[in-house]
């Protein structure tokens, strides 16, 4: 079990009950050997904290990959009420995932599952980014988690984990398609395919505003094998990188198949977003853009479950994969589609109008 | 309701069972682990994901009704039984329980049963 905030000291930031580093397996190698408890808290681009209980890792939080929170809601292992109801019972003693196992909602063995799961996925973003992007760490004596000490994992064990996934996804490029918005292609070019289930949930979702990585969150899935698979899908020709407007198009991977309006004229490199990409420049505007940099400014919020609907909200829109269990729609984007209003409706077709009210009048 | 550690060694206790593991195929590494294992549990965990990707990833065995999924795979060989048991929990699934058995001892049917009853206490409860 975490060590409860009671014995932990009050937050002093930058005084002598807090310890910091430049870098995160720096830090990670010496409360290991002192077998500390408590928060490492990562800040940079790639932020997130590592709990320990006795120099063993039993959360990882980061807003690089999905928490337990969200895989088990967006898989519908748990419902957002139960889950809920289980946070407002647990989370001050730090014992949400034991409340969730003792109401039934959840065996031990997939909240073990869930917890390693998140750790390992966790750590892998944390310990792989560079120490410009992970950095600088301070340390938070005795403070805990509210999912709870379910699963422990040695940071030599976690280091063996993350070497082996590093070297996987080394040898799967193309390496720059984690953070770029993907879509499904259009044409095949063969005859047939074989998906797994993983590789089926990418494509159907693949709405070209989202990232591998917004991908995993969605479906539930780890950040790891989201990206993994959809790194072989495009490869594979399967999905495609939606190209960013603007001035960077030296990392592009994208096919001349992929939208019909782009034609390969030579643009002035210093020309903002003109119409290029279609539909799809409205669409991204309104979140693709935001996904590096909200990676740097939402950390720290309070690790509250933050996945659930806000009733105040009006009625969301119908979106891409708003209809799986437990993902929260986001409200409809002003800017989705440019000046355009719900008001401004064409002009009305007058010899349609005349043909319906005929063919009512013919019925009576 | 065993967590993972438990549900092995309940594995251990399977008539002819050699090892056991529970092993993550994303990855192909052995989330855990109990007694002997073929060439060490690392590398009989990255080598029964190939066997299992092979499985998943091939379309004879894809092809099949709605609702179907694969249960387990069993390779025998003269001396030994490989059995294979994918996990079906909603979670981010890319699991299998790994069983390696004697054959001199093991019965294949009631491993199997076995084997069956702790993948769905595992996820389940």
């Amino acid at each position: 079990m975490p060590a409860q905030p009671i014995t932990a000291p009050p937050e002093r930031p930058g005084d002598q009950g807090t310890r910091r580093w430049a870098a995160v397996t720096e830090a990670l190698d010496e409360l290991t050997a002192h077998r500390a408890t408590g928060a490492l808290h990562v800040e940079g681009a790639v932020g997130g904290s590592i709990y320990l209980v006795e120099g063993e890792v039993y959360y990882v939080h980061t807003p690089a990959a999905p928490g337990v929170d969200c895989l088990l809601q967006a898989s519908g292992t748990v419902t957002p009420p139960v889950f809920q109801t289980a946070w407002t019972a647990g989370a001050a003693a730090g014992q949400v995932g034991e409340v969730l196992i003792k109401s039934g909602a959840l065996s031990r063995g997939e909240a073990e599952l869930c917890t390693a799961a998140a750790i390992t996925d966790g750590a892998y973003a944390l310990l792989t980014a560079s120490s410009a992007e992970a950095g600088p760490v301070r340390f938070a004596a005795g403070e805990g988690h509210w999912w709870g000490a379910l699963r422990r994992i040695g940071v030599a064990a976690l280091d063996v984990q993350i070497r082996k996934r590093r070297r996987l996804l080394e040898r799967t490029p193309p390496a720059d398609v984690d953070d770029q918005p993907v879509v499904a292609a259009g044409r095949l070019g063969r005859h047939h395919v074989v998906l797994t289930d993983l590789q089926w949930e990418l494509i159907v979702h693949a709405d070209g505003r989202r990232t591998p990585r917004d991908l995993a969150r969605l479906l539930g899935r780890s950040a790891f094998s989201a990206i993994l698979e959809a790194r072989r899908l495009v490869t594979a020709g399967l999905i495609q990188v939606v190209p960013r407007s603007g001035p960077e198009p030296a990392t592009r991977v994208t096919s001349e198949a992929a939208v019909g309006t782009r034609t390969t004229t030579e643009q002035e490199p210093d020309e903002p977003a003109e119409p290029t990409d279609g539909w799809r420049t409205g669409l991204r505007a309104g979140t693709g853009r935001s996904a590096p940099g909200a990676r740097g400014t939402a950390r720290r919020k309070p690790d509250l479950p933050t996945r659930r609907a806000d009733p105040a909200l009006p009625l969301p829109r119908r979106q891409p994969g708003a209809a799986l269990r437990g993902v929260v729609p986001v409200p409809a984007r002003a800017d989705v589609s440019g000046e355009a209003s719900v008001l401004d409706v064409p002009e009305p077709d007058h010899n349609l109008l005349t043909r319906v009210r005929n063919a009512l009048e013919g019925l009576r | 309701m065993p967590g993972i550690d438990e549900s092995l060694r309940h594995a251990m206790s399977i008539p002819g069972v050699l090892g056991a593991g529970l092993v993550d195929y994303a990855s192909g590494l052995a989330v855990g682990s109990a007694g002997d294992w073929p060439c060490g549990d690392e590398p009989a965990a990255a080598g029964a994901t190939e066997v299992a990707r092979a499985a998943l990833e091939n379309a004879t065995f894809a092809v099949s009704a709605a609702g179907d999924v694969l249960e387990d795979i069993v390779v025998a060989s003269a001396a030994r039984y490989h059995l294979l048991r994918f996990l079906n929990a909603k979670l981010d699934n890319r699991l299998f329980l790994y069983l390696w058995l004697d054959r001199e001892h093991a019965n294949l049917a009631i491993a199997r049963h076995r084997l069956a009853g702790l993948a769905s206490d595992l996820v389940l409860g």
